[in-house]
């Protein structure tokens, strides 16, 4: 008995074919009709309950989300074909990576060290001799410190 | 037996015309002139004072800051040359005391490379070594309420 009324259920529902029921007894159709029509009344208040509630509906938000979805799939095939740098970061292995990133590092490196403005002499000085017939000389320097430059002071005694 | 001693006068040619070889390259570099430099020379009167600076000396002015901190303000240019010269040839300017100064750059020196520069002003004469591009000074002659300092500068020639 509950065998008959669950197929005249997933008839109406549509999981079977209608020729289910030619197979079954009128009453067993006019079950199906009966609870075909419940489904309807109960799929219209559904709805209405949640047009009334804000609710989207169900069937238009899937295919919502499906065209989304298949958007989305195909900005990313674009972008992969696109994408230079996304593209070899992704395809290349490692072996060739590596010493791409060490020869731009290698480049960059030597730009700074060539480029970025006036190199500092090096004033370090070595006073190998000094001679004078009067006056006083001393030599001023900070061999720790090669942008000082050395100073050779030659001051006459008299002017102190 | 025999073949070795035919060959022992090959090897002993062969070991003389490389020697000729080697020696024939590398005797121009041994032997070859010392490269020109540019001496510049800067004679700059410096003063107490109110600061001031000649814009001549902007390129200048770390090494005048560091090497002289607060011992003077005002630093003015009374002369600059800057001569490309052979070792041996004396770059001179005359000091506005009169006094002839002359920097003679005398080659560079064969283990690091150094410049050697001879200084004559007056009596006093002095000879230093300094790096290429390098600048060291002389200083303490009096004049017009102020020092002389001369900043000698010299700079190998790359061509």
């Amino acid at each position: 008995m509950f065998g008959r009324k669950r197929d005249a259920m997933r008839v109406a529902d549509g999981d079977l074919p209608r020729d289910v029921l030619d197979a079954m007894g009128p009453a067993d159709r006019d079950e199906a009709a009966a609870f075909a029509d419940l489904s309807a009344v109960v799929r219209s208040a559904e709805a209405a309950r949640s047009q009334a509630a804000g609710i989207p509906d169900f069937e238009m938000m899937f295919a919502g989300v499906e065209a989304r979805v298949a958007a989305e799939r195909r900005e990313a095939a674009e972008a992969a074909q696109t994408g230079w740098l996304a593209g070899m970061v992704h395809s290349r292995p490692l072996w060739v990576l590596a010493p791409a990133g060490a020869m731009i590092m290698a480049v960059a490196l030597g730009w700074v060290l060539t480029s970025g403005g006036e190199a500092r002499p090096d004033n370090t000085c070595f006073v190998d001799s000094y001679d004078a017939d009067k006056g006083s000389i001393f030599v001023d320097q900070d061999p720790d410190d090669p942008a000082q430059a050395t100073v050779i002071w030659v001051v006459d005694e008299e002017e102190g | 037996m025999q073949c070795g001693r035919a060959r022992e006068p090959r090897t002993v040619l062969a070991w003389m015309a490389g020697a000729l070889i080697i020696a024939g390259l590398t005797a121009p570099v041994s032997a070859a002139a010392d490269p020109k430099a540019t001496v510049s020379v800067t004679v700059i009167l410096a003063k107490k004072g109110p600061p001031h600076l000649h814009p001549a000396l902007q390129p200048m002015w770390d090494t005048l800051r560091q090497t002289f901190g607060e011992k003077f303000a005002s630093y003015d240019v009374h002369d600059q040359t800057s001569r490309k010269v052979d070792p041996g040839t004396p770059v001179d300017v005359m000091l506005p005391n009169g006094v002839k100064f002359s920097a003679t750059y005398s080659g560079v020196t064969p283990d690091k490379g150094l410049l050697r520069v001879n200084v004559d002003m007056g009596d006093f004469q002095t000879k230093v070594r300094i790096h290429d591009g390098g600048v060291f000074f002389q200083a303490g002659q009096k004049h017009d309420g102020g020092t002389l300092v001369v900043a000698v500068r010299a700079t190998l020639d790359k061509n």
